[in-house]
């Protein structure tokens, strides 16, 4: 871990705010060559230094050890100093970072998008990645209250969750990834591939499409049946997949989508549409709502996918936390409300 | 991987190796046929290429059918070749199906052994050599002076292919044993993994895990391997610090071992956590958690009844110390005292602390009885009002000392008489009755009521109360209150006094007269004890057997001061303390310090003893040994002389040794001097009968 502090300099209003630490947690990764990661370290030692306030860079050594190394790093400071944590990589170690931190309330996120799969950020918007890597901007940028979901006692999650069919494509393609050798980080084609090749699989595996489930919204509303069940606070996940883009992270509720399983023809052809969001104008296939609780439960373990993690469970609920935490915005940009993606 | 998977695996190699095989043969086909096109091939050779069609045809149906068969791994190469070599033979090109050949020869390699090999090559070319001649024989092939040159070059390519064939499959199947051992130590491995009953898991370098055991499979839930496997280790685990536990595990440098508990499911569990790097290429590390939860429950357990054991102690030596205080000093100062006065009363304090001083013994003798399961009932009738009448007289003085109204109220329909053990029984109610009057206030009430509840042709049963508007207990308090060694709190023996035991020896006698104890109480409000007790009824008729020895006869009064006893006991100031108590009856007391001289003592002169009265640990010759020896003298004397145990062992078998031996009765030390004359009285009025 490098810590460091600077003399005092000249710098804008808001870095001179008292008692702000930075906490940057990189995940190696998302820079497989020992440069890339030199690189970044000297780009966040430069930026830093100049802002005079105390920052810290951990490069985790495991899937999930940033949420170790957060609380106790949060448990070191006194509550009134602000402590922002970088999540330096892509969406898996912004997961790590999430759960680190929420719970918090001196705790800020920002997410320095780099490696394959950095699909929250899109939430603002397509192309603003290179914004969003800028160390300087984002240490000095206002926050933005940020929706997050919690999954029972498990985890905080902030971009999406799958349950049945799309789940099980998911964790198929995570799979193929892995095996292929490249973990996470996919080119795009790549991932159009696995994808695809994931889906046809899927479909021919009737006893996931057969699942049963028992969905309960805001302890009121009771739907039952077989597909697919999407949970979005963002509008898009696993680079070009935007069923639920009216998903905004800030609007205190979950964008609920439910595929009815209508058989295998169906399903395939109904596929690409639900993809590119087209699921809202389809109500005779598609359920959607925006809820802010949903109680989901199966005759058999349910496969569920959060934010591209996997667990299995026998029954699962999901709520909203309106305005959890506070996501790190650079040059104050807003979430993107509605926008299909392309 | 088991063994199955490995087998799997072999089929797996053995599906991909024939669809192999039938693309490169396949897509041979299809070049020669291009290759026929562009060079031109006149159209009497089309014909040639329609019958490769029909190789191609006989090659997918034969691939179809043997595709999965591990079996047939020779067959399906051998097919393919046959293909091959008419076809090449047609195109009168026989490089490129050999080099085809070599590839089908590797891959049947995985299943052949080196004999098969060899015997497929030679087969193989020599169908080849006959194809060729069979096509000159038949003019379809080439011309009689190309067929030198063709059985020059295909001898050539024979040899070459043959020896890099038995090359390749020699490497290959030297990689596919190394394999297949590799797999087979894996699948042992992952079985033994498996079967651990610890939850435990080992990861890769990232923290991924390769291995579940299936502990950790139940309590992360999961219901498939392939879920879990690759996945962070840290994902298997629910609650935020049992998440940290683990990422403090895995973040040490190396060895880590501590000792968590967890709530799981809503129980509190201890777990046992080492974990450590593994080292050598692969990296990685393990976790183990081993749930030491029945450990620690029993440790915690054994150190609260420890604690309390030793707080017991403590206890108990202050209520034994305060009373030996009392009669050490008393006896000071009334030895030093000139007063009568001051004697009397230092006498009286003497008696009273020595009476606590009892009980806080007898109490605790109870309790090791309990726990030795060795605390039993005796079975005489008695009068029941006069039972309460004795516990009422002991508790009145108690009562009228601090004011209290204390009131007993009897139901009508109880009976006069029962069997049971009216001690006990006594005891049960004056514990009950003495904590009342300690926790009641000045001026407060106590009440007895005693009712029938239900009675049969055997047996009634009772239910005796005790309300008091006293203090009251707490919920919490109440439930230590049955509990041996504990008071409602530890303070309470220091305010109150008292051993803490009445009410939980209180609760096993009442448990074994066939009843229950139980306590209704509010704090500030009072408190109400009750017991529901069995008791036999006492017997109507004289045809039922066991009234044979419940009525006991009353003895005559005896004169004891024409009566001689011999007095037996090693303690010179035990035989004091006897002669002390009874030489006012006027009876005459002959002592002896043990078995031995009691025995010559009686033998010389037999006659001139009444009654003897046995210590019975004694040296040189104990109380049963002379008492079986005085018995066997084989006079009526020896044969009728009572003879009573003065013993502190109380327990039953104690009771029936003595009995066994020929004593007659038995009195406790320390010696009550109304029950040693009682003891007398019997049994010099029925004169050893």
């Amino acid at each position: 871990m490098v810590t460091g502090t600077t003399a005092e300099s000249s710098t804008p209003a808001l870095s001179k705010k008292e008692g702000r630490h930075h906490l940057f947690i990189v995940n190696p990764r998302s820079f497989p060559l020992p440069r890339e990661l030199d690189q970044i370290r000297a780009e966040i030692t430069r930026d830093l230094e100049g802002l005079g306030e105390t920052y810290t860079i951990h490069v985790s050594a495991y899937p999930r050890e940033a949420i170790g190394v957060i609380r106790h790093y949060l448990e070191g400071v006194p509550s009134t100093v602000i402590v922002r944590i970088y999540a330096v990589g892509g969406d898996g170690i912004l997961f790590d970072c999430l759960n680190g931190m929420v719970g918090v309330p001196n705790a800020e996120l920002a997410a320095i998008p780099h490696g394959g799969s950095n699909d929250f950020v899109r939430a603002f918007g397509e192309g603003m990645e290179p914004l969003f890597k800028n160390i300087a901007k984002q240490a000095i940028a206002p926050t933005i209250p940020t929706d997050i979901f919690t999954c029972k006692d498990r985890y905080a999650l902030l971009n999406f969750a799958a349950i049945g069919i799309e789940s099980q494509v998911y964790h198929n393609y995570t799979n193929m990834a892995q095996w292929s050798g490249e973990g996470l980080r996919v080119s795009p084609l790549l991932t159009s591939l696995y994808y695809s090749i994931s889906s046809v699989l899927v479909m021919f595996n009737r006893r996931v499409c057969n699942q049963y489930y028992e969905i309960i919204l805001d302890d009121n509303e009771v739907i039952k049946g077989n597909g697919s069940i999407n949970l979005a606070n963002g509008p898009c996940y696993a680079g070009d997949k935007a069923p639920n883009y009216r998903a905004v992270p800030d609007d205190t509720l979950m964008d609920f989508l439910f595929l009815r399983e209508s058989g295998l023809l169906a399903d395939l052809s109904l596929i690409p549409s639900y993809i590119k969001g087209k699921a809202y104008e389809d109500t005779k296939h598609f359920i959607y709502r925006k809820v802010k609780k949903v109680e989901i439960k199966s005759n058999r373990h349910l496969l569920v996918v959060i934010d591209g993690e996997t667990f299995s469970d026998t029954e699962v609920t999901f709520e909203v936390v309106p305005h959890a935490i506070q996501f790190v915005t650079p040059d104050g940009v807003d979430f993107k409300r509605g926008v299909p993606r392309s | 991987m088991t063994e199955r998977t490995v087998h799997k695996t072999q089929n797996r190699y053995f599906r991909i190796a024939n669809i192999f095989a039938f693309v490169i043969s396949i897509g041979f086909i299809v070049v020669r046929f291009f290759e026929g096109i562009a060079k031109q091939i006149p159209s009497d050779h089309l014909s040639f290429i329609l019958i490769d069609g029909g190789v191609v045809v006989i090659l997918l149906i034969v691939f179809l059918v043997f595709v999965h068969s591990e079996n047939n791994a020779f067959l399906m190469p051998s097919v393919l070749y046959v293909g091959l070599t008419v076809n090449s033979v047609y195109i009168s090109d026989y490089s490129y199906y050999f080099t085809s050949l070599m590839v089908l020869v590797c891959l049947a390699a995985l299943y052949c052994n080196t004999r098969k090999l060899i015997i497929f090559i030679v087969m193989t070319h020599a169908v080849t050599f006959v194809l060729v001649v069979m096509g000159y024989q038949l003019t379809m092939f080439p011309s009689r002076l190309e067929v030198p040159f063709i059985l020059t070059e295909t001898a050539v390519c024979w040899i070459q292919t043959g020896i890099l064939s038995i090359l390749t499959y020699q490497l290959t199947r030297f990689a596919f044993n190394r394999n297949r051992q590799a797999a087979s130590a894996e699948a042992a491995f992952a079985k033994l993994f498996e079967a651990t009953p610890n939850i435990t898991a080992l990861m890769d370098e990232n923290m991924r895990v390769t291995y579940v055991s299936e502990p950790l499979m139940k309590l992360a839930n999961f219901e498939e391997q392939s879920i879990v496997i690759g996945r962070p280790i840290v994902d298997l685990f629910r609650d935020i610090n049992t998440k940290r536990l683990i990422i403090d595990a895995l973040s040490s440098k190396g060895y880590f071992e501590d000792t968590r508990e967890m709530l799981i499911d809503g129980q509190m569990r201890w777990f046992k956590i080492t974990s450590d790097k593994l080292v050598g290429s692969a990296g990685g590390a393990y976790i183990d958690i081993t749930d030491i939860t029945a450990v620690m429950k029993a440790k915690l357990e054994a150190e609260a009844a420890t604690q309390a054991k030793s707080e017991f102690l403590s206890n108990m030596s202050h209520e034994m110390r305060t009373p030996m205080n009392a009669i050490i000093g008393m006896t000071t100062i009334g030895k030093r005292g000139q007063d009568l006065a001051h004697k009397d009363e230092a006498l009286d304090v003497i008696s009273d602390a020595s009476t606590h001083l009892l009980g806080v013994i007898n109490d605790v003798l109870d309790m090791s009885k309990i726990e030795a399961n060795k605390l039993e009932l005796s079975y005489l009738e008695f009068d029941f009002k006069e039972m309460l009448n004795r516990v009422h007289s002991v508790i009145r003085l108690k009562a009228v000392e601090k004011n209290q109204q204390l009131a007993f109220r009897l139901d009508d329909t109880i009976p006069e008489r029962f069997i049971g053990d009216d001690q006990r029984l006594s005891q049960v109610i004056a514990n009950l009755l003495s904590n009342a009057v300690k926790f009641t206030p000045e001026n407060g009430s106590i009440t007895l009521a005693a009712k029938l509840l239900s009675q049969d042709d055997t047996s009634s049963t009772l239910e005796i109360q005790v309300i008091d508007n006293g203090i009251g207990i707490t919920p919490e308090q109440q439930k230590l209150l049955f509990k041996s060694f504990q008071q409602a709190e530890s303070s309470t023996s220091r305010t109150y006094g008292g051993t803490g035991l009445g009410l939980a020896i209180s609760k096993r006698i009442v448990e074994m007269m066939g009843g229950s104890i139980w306590l209704e109480s509010e704090p500030g409000k009072g408190s109400v004890f009750g017991c529901i007790v069995r008791l036999k009824n006492v017997c109507q008729t004289s045809d039922d057997a066991s009234c044979a020895s419940a009525a006991p006869e009353e003895d005559p009064a005896v004169d004891f001061s024409s009566k001689t006893v011999l007095l037996v006991d090693d303690v010179d100031i035990n035989r004091d303390i006897v002669i002390a108590l009874l030489e006012p009856t006027g009876i005459t007391l002959v002592s002896a310090e043990n078995g031995a001289q009691a025995l010559d003592l009686f033998m010389t002169e037999p006659d001139r003893f009444d009654a003897i009265l046995m210590d019975m640990q004694m040296p040189e010759m104990d109380g049963l040994e002379a008492t079986r020896r005085i018995r066997a003298l084989g006079t009526k004397k020896a044969q009728t002389i009572p003879i009573i145990a003065m013993t502190a062992n109380v327990f039953r078998e104690d009771i029936e040794s003595c009995l066994a031996a020929g004593m007659n009765d038995h009195v406790g030390k320390p010696i009550n001097y109304d029950v040693v004359l009682e003891k007398l009285q019997q049994n010099l009025s029925r004169g050893g009968r």
